[in-house]
Formats: structure tokens, C-alpha cells, sequence
């Protein structure tokens, strides 16, 4: 009787250990936080992110998976989990080209209240991210600005002061390409193969708005057509084949030495201008101010969460130590990622490489904007450019056409209330 | 006899026709169970079919006369045609078709004569002719993403391989992917390079199947290898000829990948063609339901093309 107690008993305590030797790890997993985040296919910020999930792991117990793709892939991933609500991505990182999803992301202002975030930050980032129904939805973690570079060396050997105005810019790149022709060197470059850059020589230049007082989008003839005309003069003065270079292919024709000016986003240039293992023309560079009129395209990467995140407070946390201010120093020496924080711009250590072109980028910071364009305004106006450019329309017929299309556009509300707080919007 | 029996031995015909309608019954009730079985079998294939393949088109045809706003999960509101409207007055959707077309009706020719004449050149069984055939069929073996990446590499027009051989004969390379004629001319090129292949395979089982026996009567009749090609070879390949037509036809007008990765519709919209359009329309833009309409317009166009070349493919065949 007492053997088959035991071992009923024993069978018993047998079946319980093994139960529970499948089910624990399963009510542990359940029981672990994990999120996902998106960031761009860049070898800057996904392999930044990826660095720090350890460190962050280790502090908060959240497992964090990164998921990274190209650029010309990554608003589709966004924008699709977000539509379908299937809620893969808790952290999503973007920018104002999501304004049509962004009422399927969530508001941080009790986040950001309650952690006094944003402390540090160069003054007006924090106004310029992304926001629904007058709620930031968006912090930011890494910006650039879009910035002219120019050869010292060659400016000076030219006998020309620092431009000022457009004029100028497009006199002194006149100027230098006819003096340096015999070296090799052209007045100005451009990346004008990639496509989606051409906006930028625009937004520049124009000095007009984008949205109507009755929230349409329309572009201004007169400065529109200007802006395009200046452009065109610029261009007198690029390398044969300039209409086919990418960013990088333009960024080494800068590095090369064969271009007195650029207008490029410095943090994809930077680091390497700095290299002599990569630049030749160490030393001899600076930022050009962008002329007051206009403005330059602000690149500012933020990150989201979505409304369908399952667990919005561990992507916050993620959010909030990848984007915490002791990050951005060793986010811009390692991988050239423009900071948010002013105490970058301020750093001894920093300024003693950087001081010559460290102010350039801030004043054009402070004045970057993002054009309240969708995706769809923004690549109609990239591609009419381009037929400019190639010399299949006159920049009066560009800002016809765009004007026609974008009268078929609808402006996402957000878009309006980014226009108004940036001036870019016609007032009655 | 006895008890109204009828013997069969007696009775041949009727003892026939008893045992025809037995079995009659028998076999059809053995191909009634054969078939419920038949169907039993089918049925998951046919209901993977049906979801996998109706279902998206019947909802991609509802969503066509609907609007769709993307933070909603479903469609809302019935729009009947606007969609389709919106679509066939957009200058840019006819743009789209326009550089489509022209690409089809450049493409598909050239790779069919470029196909035929290789094909030509490489009909046997010799070693060296089986391994020339393997080598030229490699282009058709790759990933037409990664043709298109290797294409924007080779055409660069400063650090570009095609430019540096030209220079090394004198000629000075064009801006390949920069400007709108080139570009146009660089994808095409791309395609014909691709494609031209399977054009080729095709093309050398046809002639590898015709039969020996009618070109050595030719040939002892007099004709020349011309009249033979002429009046022999067409006429025998016609219907695969009007399959290849038909294949590479659509192919070309549904050519995507190397646009996105070449020139990506650039420069301006030169080879914004109607597949790149309507991605962007759907994946970039999320304007789901003009999407879904333009794409029910390709469909219903390509399926006429279709439908006109096996029409007349059928043709070609009685006639032969």
C-alpha cells in the first residue's frame, strides 16, 4: 500500500516538474518586456541602436529587438504596420513625410512632462517636432540641416569675401570655375541624381509659402520660378555628369578637391572632410551661411510610438536612453550623426576639430525647417525640378505643373498646423 | 425455361444487354465515387486558390469603387467610377502608359529578333554549343533587382565600367542615367539584356523540334536558306513566336524592378513607367484605391493583349 502511495506520489511530483519545466520559460517570456524599434538602414543610427541594446537590456530588463531598413523602404514598414494595426513596431523612428498616419501615433506629452525631456536641446528642436491635434508625437535624435560648403583655400586665392546672398554664391561659384578650370576644378556640386535631394535647391531659395489660407497646397509663381532660375545659374557651373551623381558620388568630388562649393548635408560629409585617409581638402573647408531668404531643409530624425505599441512605457524608456544627451557626443565622433543637444556644439574637446564649421551648421539649424509637404507634393516637385534640370520644361512651366498637380492633393491637418507655426503658410 | 426463366445461353442478347446495363451501373457508380473523391481531393487546393488568388482581386476590384481613408481599416464609401476617372484623366498615369507602351513595342521585337538570330546560332548538341547556350542564359537567371543594381553601377557615368571602355576607344560616355533619352535607352538596353535569353531558349526548342526531314526535301526541292527560313521555319514556329510576343509583351509592361533600381522613374518622369507609378501610388502614398483602379485598367489591358494573341495564335495553328 505505502509503495503505491510513493508512487503515486512520485508520479505526481513527476508530472508537476515536467509541467513546469514547459510552462515557466513560456510564463517567463510572457512575463519579459520586449519592443521593437525601426530605424533607418543607414550603418549610422540602426548600428548606433544596436550598440546600446545591451546597455539597455542590462538596466531595464526590456528586451529590444532593432529593425532596420533603407531608406526607400522604411516609411512603407512604418506606415503599413501602422494601417493595418498590426503593432510589430512599438518604436518607429521618421519624419514629417508620416503626416498622414499621425493620428495612429501616440501622444508623449505626459512623457516628456513628466521626465522634463528635452532639457539641453538646441533651442526650437523641441517645437519643430511633429505633433496631432497641438500633441508632440515625436522626439528627436538626430538633425541636420541642409548646409553650402566651401573651399577656404580657393575663396581666398580668388580674391572673393564670404557670400552673402544668392548672388554671390552663384558669382563666386562663377568666379572660381572659370579661375580653376585649368585644375580640374568645377564652381559647384550637387547631387542631383538622387532624386529626392532636388526639393532642397528650391526650398533655398524661395521666399514664399506652400499652403494657401484656404489649405491648399500652391507654390508662389513669381518666387517659385526664382528660386528654380537661381538654381539653374548654379548649375552652369557643375561637373559634366552632375545629373547622375548620388549624395556620395557629389560628397567626393567635394572631397576630391574638385568643387569650390557643395551644398550637401554636412553629416554625411563631415567625418570624411576631416580624414586625410579620405579628404583632400583637410583644413581648407567651412560652412557657407544659407542666404536669408528661404530656408534650409531640416533633416530631423525622430522617434514614435504607435497607438497599437502593447507596451508604450518600455518603448518610451527605449526611446529616452537612446536619445539622452550622453549619446550625442559619441553618436557625432563615431558615426557623424548631427546632435540635438547644444552641449555637443559646445564640447572643448569637440570644438578644437570642428570650430570651423560648428557654427555654420548651428545658425543653419536654428533656421532649418521641414516644408509641409507629403510625400506625394514633395516627389511631384523633386521630379519637375529634375525635367528642369535636363531641360524638358522652363521653371515657369515647373511651377505650372506643380501647381496643377498639387491642387489635386489633399494638405493631412497636421501639415497645416506645421505651416503655421513656420511661417509657410499664406495668411488672409 | 422453367418458372418464366430465361437462360442466358438461350438468350444471348438479352443476357448482353443485362450484363452492359450492370456494368453501366456498377461504372457509374464508380465514377460517382471516383468523383466525390476527385472533388474531396481538389477541394484544398481549390479553397488556397480562392483565398489566395480571388479573394485579393475581387477586394482589389471592390476597393476600386470605394474611398479609403488609411487610418480607417476598412473602405468607406462607395464612389462608383471616380476612381477610375480620377485615373484616366491623370496626366501622369497617361504619361505612365505612354513610356510603357513605348517600352514594350521597343523591347519586345528587338529581344525577339536578337533571340531568334542567337537561337539560330546555337541549335545542336555539341559541347561547346550546349556550354555557349548555359552561358547565355545566365542574365536570365538573375534577380532582376540585382540586374538593375549592376546595370547603375556599370552605366555611372564617371566611375562606370561602360564609360571606361568607351573612353579606352575614344569615345567619350554619355550621361547614361542622367538624362531622359539615355535613360530611357539605358533601361531598355537592361531589359533587352535580360530578356533576350529566354527569348533564345525558347526559340531553340522550336527549332530543335521541327522536323529534319522537311528541310533535306527543301533543300534537294533547291530552296535557298533564306526561302527555307521564310517559307519553312516562320510559318512552323509562328504560335511560339506569338508565345514569346505574348510573354514578353506583358513582361515589358509590367517592368518594375529595374526602374527602382536604375533611375527610379528619373530623370523627371522620362521612365516613370505605368508598374512604378502605380507602386508609388499604392506603397508610397497610400492612395490604395486609385491604385487598385489603375491597376484593374493594366489588368483589363493586358488580358485583351492576351486574349488578341492567343486569338490569333489559334489562327496561325489551323492554318498550319
Amino acid at each position: 500500500m505505502g509503495k503505491k502511495i510513493s508512487r503515486k506520489l512520485l508520479s505526481i511530483v513527476i508530472s508537476v516538474v515536467f509541467l513546469a519545466v514547459i510552462v515557466m520559460p513560456g510564463i517567463a517570456l510572457s512575463q519579459q518586456r520586449e519592443i521593437t524599434a525601426t530605424y533607418m538602414a543607414a550603418g549610422t543610427y540602426d548600428v548606433v541602436a544596436k550598440e546600446l541594446v545591451p546597455e539597455f537590456e542590462r538596466l531595464t530588463g526590456i528586451k529590444v529587438k532593432i529593425a532596420a531598413f533603407p531608406w526607400a523602404i522604411l516609411r512603407e514598414k512604418n506606415m503599413t504596420d501602422l494601417i493595418t494595426g498590426t503593432g510589430n513596431y512599438d518604436a518607429m523612428c521618421g519624419s514629417y513625410y508620416l503626416a498622414k498616419v499621425y493620428e495612429l501615433f501616440s501622444s508623449l506629452d505626459e512623457y516628456i512632462a513628466r521626465d522634463n525631456y528635452g532639457t539641453g536641446m538646441i533651442s526650437g528642436l523641441m517645437e519643430k517636432c511633429q505633433r496631432y491635434k497641438r500633441h508632440q508625437i515625436g522626439v528627436p535624435y538626430g538633425s541636420d540641416a541642409y548646409s553650402l560648403l566651401y573651399r577656404t583655400d580657393l575663396l581666398e586665392k580668388a580674391g572673393l569675401g564670404i557670400p552673402r546672398t544668392w548672388e554671390a554664391i552663384i558669382g563666386a561659384a562663377g568666379k572660381m570655375d572659370a579661375l580653376y578650370e585649368k585644375e580640374g576644378i568645377d564652381g559647384y556640386v550637387f547631387s542631383a541624381g538622387a532624386i529626392e535631394q532636388l526639393p532642397t535647391l528650391l526650398f533655398a531659395k524661395y521666399n514664399g509659402t506652400f499652403i494657401t489660407a484656404d489649405n491648399k497646397y500652391y507654390l508662389e509663381p513669381k518666387e517659385g520660378v526664382q528660386a528654380i532660375k537661381k538654381a539653374q545659374q548654379l548649375f552652369k557651373y557643375t561637373p559634366p555628369g552632375v545629373l547622375g551623381l548620388s549624395i556620395d558620388e557629389a560628397n567626393a568630388v567635394f572631397l576630391q578637391g574638385k568643387a569650390a562649393i557643395i551644398e550637401c548635408w554636412p553629416s554625411f560629409i563631415r567625418a570624411a572632410a576631416n580624414d586625410p585617409a579620405r579628404s583632400n581638402i583637410v583644413g581648407k573647408w567651412a560652412v557657407l551661411l544659407y542666404p536669408e531668404v528661404g530656408f534650409p531643409w531640416l533633416s530631423m530624425w525622430e522617434m514614435f510610438i504607435s497607438t497599437y505599441s502593447k507596451d508604450k512605457d518600455a518603448a518610451w524608456e527605449w526611446i529616452n536612453f537612446y536619445t539622452r544627451e550622453k549619446n550625442a557626443k559619441y553618436f557625432f565622433t563615431k558615426y557623424g550623426i548631427g546632435s540635438v543637444y547644444t552641449s555637443t556644439y559646445k564640447d572643448p574637446e569637440l570644438l578644437k576639430k570642428y570650430g570651423h564649421d560648428f557654427p555654420g551648421i548651428l545658425a543653419n539649424l536654428r533656421r532649418a525647417k521641414n516644408p509641409p509637404l507629403t510625400g506625394e507634393a514633395q516627389d511631384f516637385m523633386a521630379s519637375t525640378i529634375s525635367q528642369v534640370l535636363v531641360g524638358e520644361l522652363t521653371p515657369e512651366k515647373a511651377v505650372e505643373n506643380i501647381n496643377v498637380k498639387w491642387a489635386t492633393l489633399e494638405v493631412p491637418e497636421p501639415m497645416i498646423e506645421m505651416a503655421e507655426a513656420t511661417g509657410l503658410k499664406a495668411k488672409r | 425455361m422453367e418458372n418464366g426463366q430465361v437462360e442466358i445461353s438461350t438468350c444471348p442478347f438479352f443476357a448482353m444487354s443485362v450484363y452492359r446495363d450492370k456494368r453501366k451501373v456498377k461504372s457509374s457508380k464508380f465514377k460517382q465515387s471516383e468523383s466525390i473523391l476527385l472533388v474531396l481531393f481538389l477541394l484544398p487546393t481549390f479553397f488556397f486558390i480562392v483565398i489566395a488568388q480571388f479573394y485579393p482581386l475581387l477586394y482589389s476590384v471592390y476597393i476600386s469603387f470605394t474611398k479609403w481613408s488609411l487610418v480607417k481599416w476598412k473602405p468607406i464609401g462607395f464612389i462608383g467610377l471616380f476612381n477610375y476617372q480620377q485615373v484616366l484623366q491623370d496626366t501622369l498615369f497617361k504619361h505612365a502608359a505612354k513610356i510603357s507602351l513605348l517600352f514594350a513595342c521597343i523591347a519586345t521585337p528587338v529581344e525577339l529578333i536578337i533571340g531568334f538570330l542567337l537561337a539560330y546560332m546555337v541549335i545542336g548538341e555539341r559541347k561547346i554549343i550546349r556550354i555557349t547556350r548555359s552561358i547565355l542564359i545566365i542574365p536570365m537567371t538573375i534577380a532582376p533587382v540585382a540586374v538593375g543594381t549592376m546595370w547603375r553601377m556599370l552605366l555611372n557615368t564617371r566611375a562606370g565600367l561602360v564609360n571606361y571602355l568607351l573612353q579606352g576607344i575614344g569615345i567619350t560616355g554619355p550621361n547614361w542615367l542622367a538624362t531622359p533619352l539615355t535613360a530611357f535607352l539605358s533601361i531598355l538596353m537592361v531589359d533587352i539584356w535580360q530578356w533576350t535569353p529566354f527569348a533564345m531558349i525558347i526559340f531553340v526548342a522550336a527549332l530543335s523540334s521541327l522536323p529534319p526531314d522537311l528541310f533535306s526535301a527543301a533543300q534537294i526541292d533547291g530552296a535557298s536558306r533564306w526561302q527555307i527560313l521564310r517559307y519553312i521555319i516562320s510559318p512552323l514556329i509562328a504560335p511560339i513566336t506569338i508565345l514569346v510576343i505574348l510573354f514578353r509583351f506583358i513582361d515589358s509592361i509590367l517592368v518594375i524592378d529595374i526602374i527602382y533600381t536604375t533611375t527610379y522613374g528619373g530623370p523627371g518622369f522620362s521612365t516613370n513607367v505605368i508598374t512604378f507609378h502605380i507602386y508609388k501610388q499604392a506603397l508610397k502614398y497610400f492612395n490604395v484605391t486609385y491604385a487598385a483602379a489603375a491597376s484593374w485598367i493594366l489588368q483589363i489591358f493586358c488580358l485583351s493583349v492576351a486574349i488578341v494573341l492567343l486569338a490569333y495564335s489559334g489562327k496561325l495553328q489551323e492554318k498550319f
